[in-house]
């Protein structure tokens, strides 16, 4: 399993990026941080949404931008933590609220006085929820009266900003300043005299138009030259959006940042300049765009285009694959485009790999696992067992089926005798036995090289499987495992450890020989599993993948698109009668998993320890159905 | 193991309908056409008989089904008294013998061998074989076979087989509309109008989202039991997560967020 120079580049800087990763925002201790809330917030926001929307971080008061809630990083306007808490709650509401609305009829734009325009949008999102929840419009007057004390005096500042911060003081007061024109054109006109921004309302955030609608701006638009194009572009991706003006010279020389990277994903501005040419083709690119922070929009000197839509053109060529590998031996998938809502054929090729290793390293590290876990070895085993218990007739039981003529006889004689008290004469019938087969999915991509409370991805689930198999062979069950990773889609690549015939031992090693390489395009993996457990004769299918739940691939394989593909794979595996159960460790897991794989059909674990344990667990009651 | 709640109906146990269903159970027990409930736990499906049992004056013989149930379990066995063997009736032959209604819960847990001893009672031989005692029983006239079948819970694990499927008159049951709810939780705990409302409202909420992966929909059971632990004099925050949060998912972090949404409703 070779190692792309470009993989080990991304490596490297997976490591370093690793090593400065932002720490936690430094807050009072009365703060609440979103941190510590943003599963549980994530959870209300999409009951309140009524979609699969997510809860991320903001840098400061944030906003809603598309599917995405952007929340303050920490809220300290209450004087303890939980009523803080609270606020999130309110905050998550009327951001969640605003998104659903929006949803019904999209929302008028005031351009060049934006900010009112998000001060309308969520006094309508405030408006619903005080309709829908009865204990909503309370909390909120108390809420508003917190944030406006905390609030700075609008004649503290100038300009612009002072015109803004009276109209959110007199927003939060009730009022209704977007529906003062003149105050419109006031802004308006001072739109490009912006001194320091007065900052943003936590409790109401802004609205960031979504970025489809500003895609379809400029990807109609034949000539993007007029500056009305490029502010439509810029304004809504980012939150407090800050130029950086790009040197002529810098320009000329324009210095590749990521091209090791994925090609097509955004990052923060960290300087430097990129390679400004390209055509346009921001729709493709959206899915990469939602999953970037953008801290900085980059602006050349020129205004024909904005650097923002520079920087989503990068076209450079994606490697193809195509020559490396013969093709004979690929087989090619569908994939699902839901943009389009329909499969681009033969999209997908998938290469499968028979591991042939045995023994060696790898079977030094199975040996230590294994030593390591004996204790929970043997219990897995005994549970198991228990689920499957009494797969015969059992003799001698005091309730059953049938008399147990063996036992009555004894019985006759020793009344007979004078002594016969033992009423144990049925035999008891227990459920058959299930026919079933299981696939186990492994993800090795490089995701699987981070670390999760001091253990490596990797190990944590190949450990999972590991036991699992053993605990499978012991019980004399029908497994199959195989492992993936991608690169680009030209070169699926399906690992098979073990196929449903092969005996045991001999995968133990192959799980150890393991490394981390690649993406992780679930998709065809699903489907190339799928094809494999539909070939076994079982009567029940079983299909079980460990991953960390994020679809992604170096050529845009990743967000909405990924999921829908995902999910589009697991609608075909449940038409085959093929069950699917995901599990991660990864927190992230949360927001994919459940899209993906319904109602039941997933679990993301607490901390990488209970992996082991729930592998099997999930595997023995699903099989004992 | 088996749950043989064999009640003589007295008083008509309360059921609201929701979309024609009793209508539609009455021509079916007429016809003697065998019915499978279909709907989420907690939608109604045994109180729906429990209501039609009495209304339709028919002793009721609820079983309720899962892999450890055996045929024996449900026909009958051998029993050894004193050194005799003697022959006892299990829960559905007698059921057939009085000519009851027959209900049988969560069918699609019931292991094959159960299976295949109802199957000659859903169609024109209205039949039991107990092949244990070389009996053959003929229905006796007014028997109705009920079946239930939850069919979101584990899914792709529980199905019915479609030649088992076919044999049955289907009605599908789910949450009912929110005006109709209300009036159940007020029919069936004497709650106040108000609380019944907001109550339903948090329901609807709970339901609009299955992206969250919840295993189960909150069903009209558990408004129920919220309602029921208000009057009781549980503080409504406390009875909501008791009765709807606590029973809808282990998981710590959706329950915090579920307990949000309470939090604003109560
Ligand atoms: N239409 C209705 N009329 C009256 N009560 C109802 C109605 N629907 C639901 N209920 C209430 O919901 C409770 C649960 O209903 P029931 O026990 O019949 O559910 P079920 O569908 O049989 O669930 P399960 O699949 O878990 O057995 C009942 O006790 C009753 O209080
Ligand atoms: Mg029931």
């Amino acid at each position: 399993m070779d190692l792309d120079w470009e993989e080990g580049i991304f490596r490297g800087l997976l490591s370093l990026g690793r090593r400065f990763a932002p720490v936690k925002p430094l807050a009072p201790p009365h703060a609440a941080l979103l941190a510590d809330h943003q599963a549980a917030l994530t959870t209300f926001a999409r009951l309140i949404a009524a979609e699969p929307v997510r809860v991320l971080p903001a840098r400061e008061a944030g906003g809603v931008r598309g599917p995405d809630l952007l929340l303050p990083p920490t809220l300290a306007l209450a004087a303890d933590p939980a009523a803080n808490r609270e606020l999130y709650r309110l905050r998550t509401a009327v951001s969640a609220a605003a998104r659903r609305l929006s949803r019904l009829s999209p929302p008028e734009l005031l351009p060049g006085a934006q900010e009112l325009a998000s001060l309308r949008i969520a006094h309508a999102a405030v408006g619903w929820l005080c309709d829908e929840l009865p204990r909503f419009s309370e909390a909120w007057k108390v809420a508003c009266r917190l944030e406006l004390e905390a609030r700075p005096a609008p004649t503290s500042l100038r300009g612009r900003a002072r015109l803004v911060e009276e109209a959110r003081q007199d927003a939060l007061e009730g009022g209704r300043p977007w529906e003062d024109a003149a105050l419109i054109l006031a802004l308006r006109r001072s739109y490009f005299r912006q001194g320091p921004p007065s900052s943003g309302v936590l409790l109401l955030g802004e609205w960031f138009p979504e970025l489809e609608e500003a895609a379809a701006d400029t990807g109609t638009a034949p000539d993007a030259g007029s500056p009305e194009v490029t502010s439509e572009a810029e304004a809504p991706a980012v939150e407090n959006l800050h130029r950086v003006e790009v040197d002529r010279q810098e320009l000329e020389d324009a210095v590749l940042m990521h091209h090791f990277e994925k090609t097509e994903t955004l990052d923060e501005y960290r300087g430097g300049a990129r390679d400004m040419d390209g055509s346009d083709n921001l729709d493709e690119q959206l899915e990469a765009l939602r999953e970037v922070d953008l801290g900085a929009l980059v602006r050349d000197g020129t205004q024909t285009h904005a650097a923002l839509r520079a920087d989503l053109s990068l076209d450079l060529d994606i490697p193809d694959a195509a020559g490396e590998e013969s093709a004979s031996r690929g087989i090619p998938y569908d994939e699902w485009d839901v943009r389009r809502r329909r499969y681009r054929p033969g999209w997908c090729t998938v290469y499968p790999i028979h591991e042939r290793v045995t023994g060696g390293k790898g079977g030094d590290w199975a040996r230590e696992a294994l030593a390591r876990h004996r204790r929970l070895h043997r219990e897995l085993r005994l549970r198991l067992e228990r689920y499957r218990a009494g797969l015969r007739l059992i003799p001698r039981q005091l309730d059953g089926d049938d008399v147990d003529i063996e036992a009555l006889v004894e019985y006759q004689a020793a009344s007979l005798a004078g002594h016969g008290d033992d009423p144990r004469l049925y035999v008891k019938s227990h459920r058959r036995r299930r026919d079933f087969a299981t696939t186990v999915l492994l993800d090795v991509s490089l995701s699987t090289d981070s670390w999760n409370e001091g253990r490596r991805v990797l190990d944590v689930a190949r450990e999972a499987v590991l036991l699992l198999g053993e605990v499978a062979h012991e019980l004399g069950d029908r497994l199959q495992v195989l492992a993936f990773a991608s690169h680009t889609r030209n070169r699926c690549h399906v690992f098979h450890l073990k196929d449903f015939r092969e005996p045991w031992p001999l995968a133990r090693g192959r799980l150890g020989t393991l490394e981390p390489q690649g993406y992780t395009r679930i998709g065809p993996a699903i489907r190339y599993a799928t094809d494999c457990l539909a070939r076994e004769p079982a009567e029940r299918r079983l299909l079980l993948l460990v991953s960390d739940g994020k679809p992604s691939d170096y050529d845009r394989y990743e967000g909405r698109y990924g999921i829908a593909d995902v999910r589009q794979a697991l609608r075909e595996a449940e038409r085959r009668e093929i069950h699917a159960h995901a599990l991660a460790v990864d927190a992230v897991a949360r927001d994919t998993l459940p899209p993906m794989f319904g109602p039941g059909a997933w679990h993301v674990l607490p901390h990488p320890d209970a992996m082991t344990e729930a592998l099997t667990s999930v595997y023995g009651r699903l099989t004992s159905r | 193991m088996v749950e043989d709640l064999y009640s003589k109906a007295s008083a008509l146990p309360y059921y609201r309908p929701v979309a024609g269903e009793c209508a539609l159970f009455e021509k079916a027990a007429e016809e003697g056409l065998p019915l499978l409930l279909k709907g989420p736990t907690g939608c109604g499906k045994s109180r729906l008989v429990e209501h039609m049992a009495a209304r339709l004056g028919r002793p009721l013989v609820t079983v309720s089904c899962h892999d450890e149930t055996s045929a024996a379990d449900l026909t009958g066995r051998w029993l050894v008294r004193g050194g005799e063997t003697q022959w006892q009736d299990g829960p559905v032959t007698r059921a057939v013998r009085e000519g009851a209604i027959l209900y049988m819960d969560e069918f699609a847990e019931a292991r094959s061998d159960v299976i295949v001893v109802i199957h000659p009672l859903t169609d024109h031989r209205r039949t039991l074989y107990i092949e244990r005692h070389d009996e053959v029983v003929k229905a006796a006239p007014g028997f109705l076979l009920v079946v239930s079948f939850n069919p979101g819970y584990q899914r792709g694990l529980k199905e019915l087989k479609p030649s088992t499927r076919q044999r049955f008159v289907a009605l599908a049951m789910g949450p009912p509309e929110p005006a109709v709810e209300i009036e159940i939780l007020e029919g069936e705990t004497g709650t106040d109008a108000a609380t019944a409302r907001r109550l339903v409202a948090l329901g609807a909420k709970l339901r609009e989202v299955e992206p969250l992966g919840l295993a189960e929909m909150p069903s009209t059971r558990l408004l129920v039991s919220a309602a029921r632990l208000m009057l009781a004099g549980v503080a409504p925050r406390a009875a909501c997560n008791a009765a709807i949060v606590e029973a809808l998912t282990d998981d710590v972090e959706i329950a915090d967020g579920l307990r949000d949404l309470v939090a604003l409703a109560f």
